[in-house]
Order: structure tokens, then sequence, then C-alpha cells
């Protein structure tokens, strides 16, 4: 009989593998599909009681299915995502197949392989979440998987009564509360020792030299983009999915933030407009890679850039994505990141490498206060041909006292006429989520000026770029995030889908930009900063606690170690050895690498056969030690080993002597019963009386004779056993 | 019946199976992963395998190290009769319980138990810190004779099933395995009975019969009418009268394996079986039953209870036939047999001149005619005709080793 305890721990477990991998992968369709499934399927198993839910032919059939399809799906790509599926309607196949714990040991090690592949799908607090909850419950399961097997496998045999008193039926309804002990105790043990792997091992070390087995998400990032297309009728993203976390902090380490300051990370210069659409720019910027984990990547320096008077650090948390530029509020002097990416591109923003999955972690240095150019900037062409938008540009300007002709206009005034033009836009439109759909060849940007005068954030800064290019104001439109929710209880912002937002810079002189924001602040505030409701605040906590995971688990790095571990660890020690040549392999590429892992494996060997090789050279030193040296008493018992084995022999053919009958008076007692066998065990008898009591010890050619008897003795044909 | 020693002694052993060695390499793959892909998770998830390896060591190592298995009895043990075998399994360890307990008889030593029987096992849930319990296995015997068991394994793969460690117990036993215990035919014992002289030289003893028994002194509580006043007027001390018990029916059971031809061991087996069977029915019956097997010097005078039915079965059970075969005397115990019925079993062909006059002569080979007809009788007489369980054992391997060498020439050929 099966215990109620042992079934709903197959049951949770399963059912939670299920869900963990749905999380990370994620696919909710997925789960929403499989999860009934699964627990119907249980409770048919479960009903079922050792008996086969479907024929044998029909199980097999879909087991061959689905192995069918996922060998075809391997052809074009293997990764972890189809075999975790296959595994799943394994699990699922399974259920129809449920007779009895061994089919619960495949359902255990599926959900285990499960939760693997939820780990290298995703690193989310809500998978963490999950797996924290599996981890006992998995332990309890195979535990009672232990004692089911046992209790429920071959042979008849009955348990026995706890209290001793007898045999009786096993109180199976209370297995949960016999193994709880061990299950916390075996948990505590493997936390325990799991805490302390994960602190030890190196980080590093051979990242990405075997590919990655994950299927790359896409399009996790949305919000922000760094293509702007005007006038196709989208909506913007309300989603409170958390993207990044950002804290930042100046150079004494206080605190920079705080709930009334908001911060613009830029993550995208687009200064190339085309029929609605505004662009990076074609230059590809400068590659710089590959990069070592220990030191921070110098931006600024080398791209030529002005030196900071006043540097703050931040510290920002990719939540998810991938390819993703490097948000940043000023313009980075150096990243330090975790993971460290193959190579980062350095133009206007920075860009990691396409290798590095989400989520990942970068601290900056960047400069908050940049100094005055010496030189002006150039008088920049006007680039924005459109009448209109020249002539309400002009008339703005005109109205601040502002000359709009470029030609008359000093360079110093361009920053007081872009302003102008912001506080315009901020007065005179209407901020909407939603955008009208531009037909019949209308610029998207006229006809938010002249016609619609409402729209979101792309329109609001695309209009102010092309009213300042159309005065030859040079201004260019940045897309990134706001940072505006700050969480008091970690002291860093949390920045969702929702924030991301577009405004502007204006160069005021040679590479001397500087921000506007033509969007209306108090709908920037309403649309980017949450309300002070219970579920915003239970969120904040949700984020605190995120936070905390990323910063703690998902980006625990080599730094981290070090801190904990009390101070550079390669310095010196064995550590330091092994750092060494990770580096090696890591710079060495794949070959190296197969090559280090080869050898690790030969070594190990060989060690392991040298210890074999002790021990067992131990052993027979033991024995050797035992017989050349060993104490008269064993050297007596050597000497007459052959009297026990004719014991023995005898005894086997059922003539046992009796401890209280002397050697001789046996021999003469079976005499009647076995002529021949008593004359041989005799002669025996003889050299035995002998050593033992006439003080002739048995020399060899006694000792092999008495051998020579006890075999023959062994070898006559024993009388037929019963039957 | 049995012998152990006093102090049994252990031996530690841990055995790698292939779930064990799936874990390392799934272990492996994930350090692989994480190293591969940074991923912290993943690195946690090496530290829990890792963490696994060690506990699963430490508490199942701890759990077994403070246990001690001793043998606690065991049944009757006759051929196609379970045979219950109790261990007593007791944990010294005043903090860790044991959990998921295996009990095996190993096959090592000095045991011959497996000639009897398949391997006992049993299981034990769990043996709590500094208590004990007892566990019992069932096997079916499939032979009589003397089976001898030395070693007692306990092993568990608790707690993650990641290795199998055991613990190894010296804990001799020999258990006599008699003859199976099937019931006759209903009347068969009476009609053999019928012509036996009642209470003819039997053992008396005193009791409640007509008969005189002896003269005793009085003491409290006889009844005063057994008083022998005239005895007592002698002696001047109160006597009184004794009588006897009544003397039960006497009868022989003799098995005759010599004769012109060898039996074979199935007819022999029923024999025995049946001469079992007529002890035990007798004696049921308070019949006192005597049993004789010429050439094997087996002579026992007919008595009356358990005792003596334990020692005839017991007989029955290491009677070895091969001997008792072997040309020699084959003479009866006449005189005796004369002084009550007799029943005389042949495992050869039946030679009515043998024995006493009026003796009844039952063939062996029509034993199934004797016993109750059931699915138990059948199946216990078909016990007999597989023949002994090493050589079906081994008949079993070599099937197996020629069906190997089979696939391995066709493997070959196909090559």
């Amino acid at each position: 009989m099966i215990s109620r305890g042992y079934n709903l721990a197959i049951l949770l477990t399963g059912f939670l593998a299920i869900s963990v991998y749905c999380t990370a992968a994620p696919l909710p369709l997925l789960a929403l599909l499989v999860l009934p499934v699964y627990v119907v399927g249980w409770w048919l198993s479960f009903r079922a009681s050792g008996r086969l839910l479907f024929p044998r032919i029909v199980v097999n059939s879909l087991l061959a299915g689905a192995i069918g399809y996922a060998v075809l799906v391997s052809l074009r790509a293997v990764n972890v995502e189809v075999i975790a599926q296959l595994v799943i309607f394994m699990l699922l196949i399974k259920l129809g197949d449920r007779r009895g714990p061994r089919d619960d040991g495949q359902i255990l090690s599926m959900a285990v392989f499960l939760s693997i592949a939820a780990m290298l799908d995703s690193n989310e607090l809500w998978v963490g979440a999950q797996l924290i909850v599996l981890l006992p419950l998995l332990i309890g399961a195979v535990m009672l998987f232990q004692i089911e097997l046992g209790r429920n496998g071959d042979g008849p045999w009955r348990e026995p009564d706890p209290t001793g008193a007898g045999a009786s039926a096993s109180p199976v309804h209370r297995l949960w509360r016999r193994v709880w002990g061990p299950v916390l105790t075996a948990t505590t043990g493997i936390v325990v020792a799991a805490g302390f792997v994960f602190v030890i091992m190196p980080r590093g070390v051979g990242g990405g030299i075997l590919g990655d087995m994950a299927t790359k998400r896409t399009g996790a990032i949305s919000g922000f983009t760094n293509v702007v297309k005007l006038g196709t009728g989208r909506v913007i993203s309300t989603s409170p999915l958390p993207v990044l976390d950002f804290e930042i902090r100046d150079e004494a380490g206080i605190n920079m933030g705080g709930p009334s300051a908001v911060y613009y990370l830029r993550g995208a210069v687009l200064d190339s407009y085309s029929r609605g659409t505004w662009t990076e720019s074609q230059d590809g910027g400068r590659a710089v890679g590959p990069l070592d984990s220990a030191e921070p990547v110098p931006i600024a320096s080398s791209s030529g850039g002005p030196k900071a008077i006043q540097t703050v650090t931040m510290k920002l948390q990719l939540g998810r994505g991938e390819r993703s530029p490097i948000f940043s509020v000023w313009k980075p002097l150096s990243v330090r990141f975790s993971p460290t990416p193959r190579a980062v591109r350095i133009r206007d923003v920075l860009t990691v490498d396409a290798r590095v999955r989400a989520p990942f972690t970068y601290e900056m240095d960047a400069a908050v206060a940049e100094p005055l150019p010496l030189m002006m900037g150039r008088r920049t062409p006007v680039s924005f041909e459109s009448d209109h938008i020249r002539g309400l540009a002009s008339q703005i300007v005109r109205d601040a006292g502002i000359d709009p002709d470029p030609v008359v206009r000093p360079v110093s005034e361009d920053l007081h006429a872009a302003r102008a033009i912001q506080d315009y836009l901020r007065t005179n439109y209407a901020y909407a989520l939603t955008e009208p759909e531009i037909t019949g060849g209308n610029d998207a940007i006229e006809q938010f000026l002249f016609r619609t005068r409402q729209g979101h954030c792309e329109y609001f800064a695309a209009s102010m770029v092309a009213m300042c290019r159309s005065i030859g104001v040079n201004a260019r439109m940045i897309a990134g995030f706001v940072a505006a929710e700050f969480v008091e209880g970690s002291g860093h912002y949390v920045v969702r889908q929702s924030n991301a937002h577009a405004w502007v810079e204006a160069e005021g002189g040679r590479d001397w930009w500087r921000t506007f924001d033509p969007t209306p602040p108090a709908d920037l505030a309403r649309f980017h900063r949450p309300l002070p409701t219970l579920l915003s605040r239970m969120r904040q906590m949700f984020d605190v606690v995120e936070y905390a995971w990323n910063s703690s688990v998902v980006g625990f790095d080599e730094r981290d170690r070090d801190a904990l571990l009390g101070g550079r660890s390669e310095s010196s020690g064995p550590l330091a050895a092994l750092s060494q040549i990770a580096a090696r392999i890591q710079s060495g590429g794949t070959r190296l690498f197969l090559v280090a892992v080869a050898t690790g494996i030969v070594v190990f060997s060989a060690v392991a056969l040298s210890g074999f090789g002790i021990v067992a050279l131990a052993r027979g030193l033991r024995r050797l030690r035992a017989r050349l040296f060993s104490s008269d008493a064993a050297r007596f018992d050597r000497d007459f080993a052959f009297y026990p084995q004719l014991l023995d022999a005898l005894k086997r053919r059922g003539l046992a002597k009796p401890s209280w009958v002397p050697p001789l008076a046996h021999v003469e007692a079976i005499a009647g019963i076995d002529e021949p066998i008593a004359r041989l065990a005799r002669e025996v008898t003889d050299i035995y009386y002998r050593a033992r009591f006439g003080g002739l010890p048995p020399n060899a050619a006694d000792r092999a004779r008495a051998r020579e008897i006890v075999r023959e003795i062994r070898q006559r044909r024993t009388p037929n056993p019963p039957v | 019946m049995a012998g152990r020693s006093p102090q049994p002694s252990a031996h530690r052993r841990y055995h790698f199976h292939f779930p064990g060695v799936l874990y390392v390499l799934v272990t492996l793959l994930v350090a692989v992963g994480a190293i591969n892909s940074q991923n912290n998770l993943l690195f946690g998830a090496l530290g829990l395998a890792i963490g696994g390896l060690l506990v699963s060591g430490v508490l199942s190592g701890s759990g077994l190290l403070g246990l001690r298995v001793d043998r606690a009895g065991h049944g009757t043990a006759a051929v196609g009769k379970p045979l219950v075998l109790r261990y007593k399994v007791r944990n010294t360890n005043s903090l860790i319980s044991a959990f998921a307990m295996h009990l095996d008889e190993v096959r090592r030593g000095a045991s011959n138990w497996h000639r009897f029987f398949p391997a006992a096992h049993t299981f034990v849930t769990e043996v709590r810190a500094g208590s004990d319990t007892v566990a019992e296995a069932r096997v079916i015997p499939e032979r009589r004779g003397v089976a001898r068991f030395d070693l007692v394994q306990i092993w568990t793969k608790f707690p993650f099933g990641l290795a199998r460690k055991s613990m190894t117990f010296a804990a001799p036993l020999e258990i006599i395995v008699q003859p199976p215990d099937l019931p006759l035919r209903a009347g068969l014992i009476h009609r053999i009975t019928a012509r036996a002289p009642y209470g003819v030289g039997g053992e008396r003893t005193a009791g409640l019969g007509e008969e005189f028994f002896a003269l005793r002194e009085y003491v409290a509580g006889d009844n005063p009418k057994l008083i022998a006043w005239k005895r007592s007027a002698r002696t001047g001390t109160l006597i009184v009268r004794q009588q006897a018990s009544p003397a039960p029916t006497r009868l022989w059971i003799v098995i005759r394996f010599g004769g012109t031809d060898a039996a074979g061991t199935a007819v022999d087996e029923r024999a025995i079986a049946l001469a079992a069977a007529v002890a035990r029915e007798a004696t049921a019956q308070q019949i006192a039953v005597g049993l004789a097997v010429p050439g094997a010097d087996v002579v026992h005078s007919p008595r009356v209870g358990r005792v003596h039915l334990e020692m005839l079965l017991g007989d029955l059970a290491i009677l070895d036939v091969e001997r008792v075969r072997a040309p020699g005397s084959q003479r009866l115990p006449e005189t005796a047999l004369r002084t009550g019925a007799c029943v005389i079993i042949h495992a050869g062909h039946v030679d009515e001149t043998y024995g006493p006059r009026g003796s009844t002569h039952w063939p062996a080979e029509d034993a199934a005619a004797y016993f109750q007809a059931s699915s138990e009788t059948d199946r216990v007489l078909a016990l007999f005709d597989r023949g002994p369980r090493r050589e079906r054992v081994e008949r079993s391997r070599s099937l197996r080793r020629f069906w190997v060498r089979r696939r391995r020439l066709r493997l070959g050929a196909g090559a």
C-alpha cells in the first residue's frame, strides 16, 4: 500500500518542477495546458493503484511519438528547451504507466532535470523562489521513495511493529511524520554545503567556452528600442515588468537616489531621421575586448571624451534581455561587468557583446558635470526642410527673444532656443499613450505638431529635434529609461518596461550636449512614478526582495567572493594557481579547455588508482606481517589449521563433532557410520595429537598430508543430500 | 536445532551502483554547465549536488554504524510451508534513526540455505534512535534437510539512493527443514490401526484407566475411595491405589527404500512425506507412533506426544536416502513390530511379504492418493518432481550461458 503522503509528495514535486520550468522558459501557455493534465493524470494513476491507465501499446506509441518529434526538432537545433519539453511530455505519459515506486523514481528524475533546465533558462526571483520550495520537497519525496521502494519491493515480508509487540500493519499514513526529521537535517546540511561550494567556486573561468546550449530569448525588452518609428499606430507599453535595477552613489559612497530624484538612463542616440523613422547613425563605433573580469574597462579616456570634474558610481542590474546597451545617466568613464562580456562596442552609448546572457550587472564611473568646452560648437546646417516646422520653430524662438536665423544667432544662444522649444511643447501639447496611424504620406511630426497635438514621448522628442534642427540647433533624440521609482528599503531604483522614454540632447558646444525633455513634466511624473497604493507598496516590497536576490545570488561574482573570503584570493595559494590556469584556459579557447578537462580526468584517475593501490598494498603488507611476525597463538592456529578444516569437512558430511567429545573418541564413533572416512580422519587426528600433546609440531609434510586428506574427504562423494 | 554465536561481528561496505554513477555524471554536467554559462543558479545547483553526496554519505553512514543485527528465532520449517525468520535490529545510536533498511541472508561461508529456498529478504522502515525492532522474512523451503545460515547483511540506499551501504553480521543458524506437512485422507489411520492390539506392550503411566498401576503413600487431596485399607493396616501408613492410564494404540511406520530397484528421488521423497503425514496424523489422534527405516539405523519405539513427533520428523528430515540404499542390512525389528499396527511405505516395488503379517503396504509412487486432494498438495508434490534447487539454478545458468554464447556468435557472424 502506497502512503498518501508519498503520493502527495510525488504530485507536488512533479507539479512544481513543471511550473518552475514553465516560469523560467517562460511558457505560460504550456503551463496552463500541462499542469491541469498532470494533476488529473496523477489523480487517475492514484485511483488506478498499480494498474496501467492506458494499454501498453498506447503508452509506448505516445513515447515514441514524443521522442520522434523531439528528434525532428533537434535536427534543426539541439537545446535545453527541446529536451525539457520532451521531458514534460514524458512525465505526462509516465503517469499513464505509473504502477509502482520504480515509476515514481523516473518521475522524480525528470523533475530534477526540469529544475536544472529552469536554472539554465532563467535566474529570476520567481524561478529561484520555486526552486527553494522545490528543494526540501524533492529531498522528502526521494526519501519517501526509498522507503516505498523497500516497502513495496519484491518478496513476501512483513514490516515489524514499531512497538515491538509483534508484526502488524504499519502506520503508512504517518510516513511524513517519520521522515520530517531527516528531511530537515538533510535540507540544512545540503544548503550549508551548497552555500560553501557556491562561495568558494571561482568565477569567470571557462565562461561560454562550450557555447550556449539554452535558446536565447528575444524581445524581452519592450518599451525601449533603438529604432523609433512614428505613425505606426502603436501603443506604448505600460507593463510593470522590471527591466533593470539602478543604484547611484557619489564618490563618498553616499546614495544619490531619492523619492524626488529622477534620472534619465541613456540607451540609444537616435540622430538619423528618414520618413518618420529615427535610427542610430551608421557609425559602428569602436570594439573593445576581450575583457578581463577583474579590471574595469576604460571608456572615456580612450575615446578622447571630456574629463570628469565629479564622478559617480552607478550600479545597474539588467533583469532580462541580451545584446543590450549599457544604460547610463552620464557619459561613462569606466565600466566593470559581471559576468564579463567578450567585448563592448563604444560609441555614444556602450553596447555589450551579444554572447552575454542577461541578467548581468555592471558598475560604471561617470562624469556628472563636464567643463564648458574651450571651443564653441560649429554651426550645423539646417537639416529639416519643412517650412511648417521651421515656421513654428522660428515663431517660438522669436517669441523668446532669440533670433531664429542661424547665420545671425550666436552659437551660445542655441541652448536657449532649445529650451524655448521645450517649454512650448510642454505647455501646448497633450500627452497620450496612443498615437494615430499616419496615412496618405503625411509626415508624422507635422501631423503631431499641427493636427493631432497629442502623442507620447517619442513625438515630443522627435518634434523638438525637428524644430531645433530646422533653425540650425544641433539636436538628437535619446532613447532610454526614466528612473523615478525609488525603493526606500534597498536604496535603488526599479526600472520597468513602462519607464521607457525618449528625450532630447542639444549641442551647446563641441561635443557638449545638454539634456531637454519636452514631455509635459506632470504627465511624465504621472506615468513614470507609482501611485502610493497598496498594490504599489506590495510591489515595492517584492522589488526589495528581488533586488536582494539579484545582488546576492544572481550577481555574486569574483569580487563578492573575494570580499567574503577576505581579500583577493588569487594573490597566493592554490586558488592563485587555479586562477592562472583558468586565465590560460580562457585565453586558449575550446581546444585548450578540452585538453585541460582530459588532463584533469587522467590526473584524477591516476590519483584514484594510486589510492586504491596504496590500500591494496597496505592490506598485503598487513597480511604478510601477520604471516611472518605473528604471535605464538597465531602461529599455533596456523600450524593446526588443518584440524578445524577436518572438522568442517566431517560436519559437511553430517559427522559433526560435538564440542565435548575428544577427537579420537569422535573418530571411533564415526567408524561405525562411515569406516573409510573414519580411517582418514584417524590419520589426521593422529597428526593433531602428536603435535598438540606430543610436543612434535607438524612439519611441512604432515601439514601437506593433512590438507590432502581433508581435500579427499571433501571430494569424496558426499552422501546424497536429502531429495 | 539452532546454533548461534554469542557476539556477532560486523563488516561495513559501500557499493556504488548505477544511480550513484549517474548522479555523479549529472553533477559533472552541472559543473560544466555552470562553468560554461557562469550561471550562479547552476553554481548553486552544483553546490546542492555536492551537498547531496556529502549528506547522503553522512546520514546513511551514521545511521548504519549504530545498527546491530541478531537473530530472533524462527518458525517451524517444513517443505512447502512458509518459514518465518526473525531478526532483531537494534539501533545503538542515540541521535540518528535508521530508515529503509533491507535485511538479506548472505550466501557465503558455511551457509547452504540457497539449496533450500530463494534469498530471504525483509525490510524495516525505521529503527528509531536507541530502540530496537524485530523484522520477519518469509521463505518457503523446497526440500528437507539441515539449512545452514551464516551471515546476515543489513543494507540501505537511504536517503537518496546514491550508494548502497551495508553491514554484514555473523549470525550462524541451523534449521531442520522437516518433510512437508500434508494432511492424509480421512479414515486412513483408522483403517491401519483397526487390527492393532489395544494397549499391548505400551509403556504404562499412572492415569485414570481401569487397570491397576501401583501403590503409593497417601497425600492430602487423594480420593479416600482409593485407599488400600488392607495394605494400609499392614504397613501402618495410608496407602492408595494408582490406576494405569489407558495404553494408546501403537502404530509402526516403516519406510522401505531397499528392494530390487532404486526408486527415483521424487518417489523417495514422496515416501518420506507420506511417513511424516502418517506420523503427524497419528500423533494428533493420540496414537503412539514408532518409526523404522531399515538400513538407516532409525528405530524409534512408538510413543505419544509432540516431542516424540518432532524427533521422528527430525530423523525423517535428515534421512540420507542414498546411504540407506547402499547394500547392507535391511532387517526389520520384527519382534518390536508385532506389538502394534504397522504401515510399510515402499519407495520401490511393493513387497507384501515384507514386514510382519497384517501390515499395511503403501506404494510411495501413489502417495498422491493418500493425501487429501488440494492445490497445496499438488504444489508440494510437484516440488519433488522439479529436482533439487541447486541443480535447477545450475540448469538455468547453463541455459543463460547458452543463449548469451549463441547471441555472441550471431553478432560475430553478423559482423
